[in-house]
């Protein structure tokens, strides 16, 4: 995969393509930018909900919502089951327009653009039911991913392709088809795929289902060396231990709205929150 | 939660809404998405009717009477469409399964019913003559109450064959493979009654009473029409009462959302889903006998065409509704007998009252979103590398593939009996043939194979490909190779448009509206004599001028006015087609078309454009399946509608799928379809065999149903297992060997799963041994054989545990050193 051998840009592409790779041509320069992929740097951004409204017909998912996400911060979002928290993610991803409410990414309303053009603002996501490309591989899922026209960037090499998956624990099953795969490490592809579009933000819905606890663990390692990347980070989880250790601000979510928000330790102890899980209403 | 999911929770929230304040239903109502669309539908459907009638208007006498009796008698059509209906809904709602065959169940249950009811000579006693036994009198005719009953429980019992022997096996596949099963049933039950009751022979068939019935307003209302008008009524309020009420009803409903949640609350799923595939043919049988005295004689193909209308029917409903469905069935039955009679129409429109169904049930299938949540069922298998041809191995097969044709089809290859001459025109003609649709089923290898965008209607590009070129190109232009790209550009269009309104479908709704254009393209487009002609003198193609290459001349002009020039041009292109699929399946669009596949959900979120990825991929397949047409109809010598028949094309959709629509070479599979029938007509030419004529005769009329059938067992194709036995003779292809390696071991022992992989390394039997005897206490080896481990590295097939992939570094190592 090293093209370095002095032939000719011409002849190392014909090679590259009939082998069936069409990603750009790996030369010396890559190689050296290769060592300083460990201290890559993401360009995080503020995103922000004012008084975000969805009503189904006579239900309420979300009655005034707001939230903000600083960069280069974990921000989780906790609640009971059906508080609104995947609908608020969807919201903010554009799978669902807002009765009421805007949502901001930088300081610019996109609470109207398409799906697509917020994701290539920067705003990724996994998904709480598995969505990964089960027919393709693990690299061909991060690669899709990361093509010209799908981001703000160029289609990535193959050594970062290959740095990406090191980095998310995927070395090792590059060329398995997904859909064989177990689901914790699925679910590492789905988080690879969305690194893969260069996010500025991150959305993470339940990361932590269908994975034991070492493998919790090392999820855990991996969003906290995120966030020090300069990633922001939205995410939403069942696991209080996960969220606790992980979160720098949290918002706890019940009933459509915003019961409280404040540091790991304090919403700890929380009695509304408390009351909240406990279905004291 | 999925974007589905919340139009499926946003219908249910309006649903019960509109129970509890009935008061506000209709004022909230217009809020609900999809009653908006439904107005949007209707509407749409409306202006179309006006339009239509403004254009055609024939200024007949409005009379009282006439409107009276035309209503009358498109009330009783509405019914018996109706009854087809829902048939449809019930199966859809108690399997979720959408049953294309259900129109060839009807035409069985006619038939059987004619059999006994009608036919002198019934074909019971045909078959006791067989053995030269006489038991009966000549003439027999069962009384038309209890013949229907037999009829009936004929095709009950056809519905349960149905189920036991197929639909049960198909539990874990897609939506897609159960779909195009269904199509397979009907290819293959169609075929058998046409066997069985050959349409030379004409078959009248009268209706119940005689057609005798009661003067209302000067017009006589038979009571056939009243009987079917209640009958169907009768049968919708009984079936939604059935549905909602009765305990069977309501397990029915519950089967298929989970058959094992159902299983545990006691019932018997398999009991189940067989009464009720049962009681959607018995349906089907009903509608079959009742409306059997609308048509002059007994013909299946003719009695067939009727499933579209009950497909538009049930479409209104969402094929889930039955009152909507029942509304649907009787408004098509009004607009169809109503434009009938009032428009004048010319031969050109003369299609055009026939053309509503398709067009209500393509509007319909736009317009109304898909609630239904279709979940993409995974078959965990074992942990498999993804292998996908490389270019470079395109490249070799494509130019092996031309070497083979030249010398076959030259003579030079002739293993001492080859002789090409000796099997004159009709097999190079053949061969020909085969080679375009070939082409034709590869148009839909991007499309349905890589980008999971089911089209029933291939044929339909190809013919509006063929049109172009005999309208501009054949005489014009004189069949200059040259001009070949405008075809492509004029048909891709075409696919686009196709593209831009069905993009928010998927499964059996993007089935059903690629048949309703399909049909449309039939009875419209090629129907007009501005595209065909007239009838009996079809417009020629002219043949095509290229430029080619031999040894002598070098490259030199050639106009292919032979069927062997022809031939190995045409392998030529598909050679260069499939190198260019396999290009394109490496390429970041042929990723992006398999990733779309497999989730729009998450191709939107990394910021695939799913119209426009659609638009391309269908405006591709549409100019290859354009192009193609242009050698279809070459082989065909003139351009008529029937080359582009619907029925043709679903065979070919069905070969195609049995080959396995993946794979870019799976094409070549059709051509035994073509190879049977040309040794059929070698043998005619020559010393017939008589009954390897006949096994030949039959293998040609329903091999592409039976080999469709094959995908009940193997639902990735038969082109794929080939292949995989073919990968492991290749040298370089080490990662086949030990795939095959796995399988087999997994097949020999299904307890190991997915350690199967793995097998090899075990330190010995005694392992396995101790394993089978539950001894699991013995000393972990080094190695890391753990009983603890992490998620997905085979804990559950034993206890004992082996490192995660061992095979891994091997072949990776190998991938390299191929690099």
């Amino acid at each position: 995969m090293e093209h370095t051998n002095g032939r000719s840009k011409f002849l190392n592409r014909f090679i590259q393509s009939i082998n069936g790779d069409f990603t750009p041509l790996v030369f010396q320069k890559d190689l050296d930018a290769m060592a300083n992929f460990d201290d890559r740097q993401f360009d995080g951004s503020t995103l922000e909900t004012t008084d975000v409204k969805m009503y189904f017909g006579g239900v309420k998912a979300l009655d005034g919502a707001s939230i903000k996400v600083e960069p280069g911060k974990l921000t989780s979002l906790i609640g009971p089951n059906g508080a609104g928290k995947t609908t608020l993610f969807n919201v903010i991803t554009g799978f669902l327009k807002p009765t009421a409410g805007q949502v901001f990414l930088e300081g610019r309303e996109i609470t109207r653009e398409p799906i697509r053009a917020r994701s290539k603002m920067g705003i990724a996501r996994t998904f709480q039911k598995l969505e990964a490309f089960n027919t393709l591989s693990t690299r061909d899922n991060i690669l899709v991913a990361g093509e010209k026209h799908n981001t703000r960037t160029e289609t990535p090499t193959k050594l970062e392709v290959d740095a990406l998956m090191e980095d998310v624990g995927l070395a090792e099953y590059s060329d398995i088809t997904v859909g064989t795969l177990p689901t914790g490490i699925a679910r590492r592809v789905e988080l690879a795929r969305a690194l893969a579009t260069h996010p500025r933000i991150l959305l993470l819905d339940e990361p932590s289902s269908g994975l034991n606890e070492s493998e919790t663990e090392e999820m855990a390692q991996l969003l906290s060396k995120l966030t020090k990347q300069g990633l922001s980070i939205l995410l939403v989880e069942h696991d209080m231990s996960f969220v606790m250790s992980v979160s720098d601000f949290i918002y706890v979510l019940d009933f459509g709205k915003i019961i409280a928000q404040d540091i790991p330790e304090k919403i700890q102890n929380d009695p509304k929150v408390r009351a909240a899980y406990l279905g004291a209403h | 939660m999925t974007l589905f999911d919340m139009t499926q929770i946003e219908a249910t929230q309006q649903n019960l809404k509109g129970g509890k304040h009935l008061a506000n239903k209709f004022g909230k109502s217009f809020h609900n998405p999809q009653v908006i669309r439904g107005i949007i539908a209707g509407g749409v459907i409306a202006l179309a009717i006006t339009a239509v009638s403004i254009i055609f208007w024939g200024g007949k006498a409005l009379t009282f009477e006439t409107i009276f009796t035309n209503t009358t008698i498109g009330l009783a059509l509405g019914s018996l469409y109706a009854v087809y209906a829902t048939g449809l809904v019930v199966l859809y709602n108690t399997t979720g399964v959408f049953n294309f065959a259900q129109g060839a169940i009807g035409v069985f249950g006619a038939f059987i019913y004619w059999e006994l009811h009608f036919n002198d000579n019934p074909l019971v006693f045909r078959f006791i003559d067989l053995f030269s036994i006489t038991i009966l009198p000549e003439k027999f005719h069962l009384h038309s109450l209890i013949a229907m009953p037999i009829a009936l429980l004929v095709c009950g019992a056809i519905g349960i064959i149905l189920d036991v022997l197929i639909m049960r096996k198909l539990k874990e596949t897609s939506l897609l493979v159960q779909m195009l099963i269904t199509v397979a049933i009907m290819v293959l039950i169609l075929a058998l009654a046409g066997d069985i009751w050959n349409a030379d022979q004409p078959r009248p068939f009268s209706p119940l009473f005689g057609g005798s019935g009661p003067k209302i307003f000067g017009a006589t209302i038979t009571l056939h029409r009243i009987l079917v008008f209640v009958t169907a009524g009768a049968v919708a309020i009984g079936l939604r009462l059935f549905l909602k009420k009765t305990r069977l009803g309501i397990a029915m409903r519950s089967v298929v959302d989970s058959r094992e949640l159902a299983s545990l609350t006691g019932t018997n799923p398999n009991v189940i889903s067989s009464s009720a595939w049962a009681l959607g043919s018995m349906l089907a049988g009903l509608g079959g006998i009742l409306i059997a005295p609308e048509f002059q004689t007994l013909d299946p193909t003719n009695l067939n065409t009727i499933v579209i209308i009950a497909f538009a029917a049930a479409a209104c409903g969402a094929l889930r509704n039955l009152p909507m469905a029942f509304i649907g069935a009787i408004a098509i039955g009004l607009i169809k007998q109503h434009t009938s009679i009032w428009l004048d129409l010319s031969t050109d429109y003369r299609n055009i009252p026939d053309a509503f169904a398709p067009f209500i049930l393509l509007v319909v299938m736009v317009v109304i979103p898909d609630t239904r949540l279709e979940l993409t069922r995974i078959v965990k298998g074992l942990r498999s590398r993804e292998r996908v041809t490389l270019p470079w191995e395109a490249i070799i097969g494509g130019a092996m593939l031309i070497l083979v044709a030249v010398a076959l089809s030259g003579g030079w290859l002739n293993f001492g009996f080859w002789n090409p001459s000796d099997w004159g025109l009709a097999a190079l003609n053949n061969s020909v043939a085969a080679m375009a649709l070939i082409l034709i089923a590869t148009s839909l290898i991007p499309l349905t194979g890589w980008t999971g965008q089911i089209n029933l209607a291939p044929l339909a590009f190809a013919g509006f490909g063929a049109f172009i070129y005999t309208k501009f190109i054949g005489d014009a232009a004189f069949g200059q190779w040259y001009w070949l790209p405008l075809v492509a550009i004029a048909t891709a269009p075409l696919g686009a448009l196709v593209a831009i309104t069905a993009a928010r479908l998927k499964g059996v709704y993007l089935g059903l509206a690629s048949l309703a254009f399909a049909q449309l393209m039939t009875f419209l487009f090629f129907a007009h004599s501005e595209i065909t002609p007239n009838f009996v003198e079809n417009r020629q193609f002219e043949r095509l001028e290229i430029i080619w290459f031999n040894f002598k001349k070098g490259f030199h002009r050639l106009k292919l006015i032979n069927d062997l020039d022809e031939f190995r041009f045409l392998v030529v292109v598909f050679a260069i087609v499939i190198v260019v699929l396999v290009f394109l399946r490496h390429s970041r669009f042929g990723r992006r078309w398999v990733a779309l596949s497999d989730s729009e959900v998450a191709s939107a979120s990394i910021g695939v454009n799913i119209v426009w990825t659609k638009v391309a991929v269908y405006s591709f397949s549409a100019a290859i399946a354009g192009l193609a047409g242009v050698f279809w109809g070459v082989a065909n010598t003139s351009f008529t509608a029937d080359s582009y028949d619907i029925l043709e094309g679903l065979a070919l959709v069905l070969l195609l799928a049995a080959a396995g629509a993946s794979i870019p070479v799976a094409g070549i599979f059709l051509s035994f379809r073509f190879l049977i029938s040309g040794l059929a007509k070698r043998l005619a030419d020559t010393d017939s065999v008589d009954w390897l004529m006949f096994v030949f005769e039959k293998l040609e009329k329903y091999g592409p149903g039976l080999l469709a059938l094959g995908m009940v067992v193997n639902s990735r194709g038969a082109v794929f297992r080939i292949g995989q036995g073919f990968a492991q003779m290749l040298p370089w292809r080490r990662d086949a060997k030990i795939a095959r390696k796995a399988e087999i071991a997994k097949a020999q022992d299904p307890e190991f799963g997915e350690l199967g992989l793995e097998k090899e390394f075990l330190p010995d039997k005694v392992m396995d041994l101790d394993r089978r005897l539950g001894i699991l206490s013995y000393s972990v080896p080094e190695g890391g054989y753990e009983i603890l481990k992490d998620n997905g590295l085979g804990k559950n097939a034993n206890g004992t545990q082996s490192k995660p992939e061992p095979v891994e570094t091997n072949t990776n190592s190998e991938q390299k050193t191929d690099k």
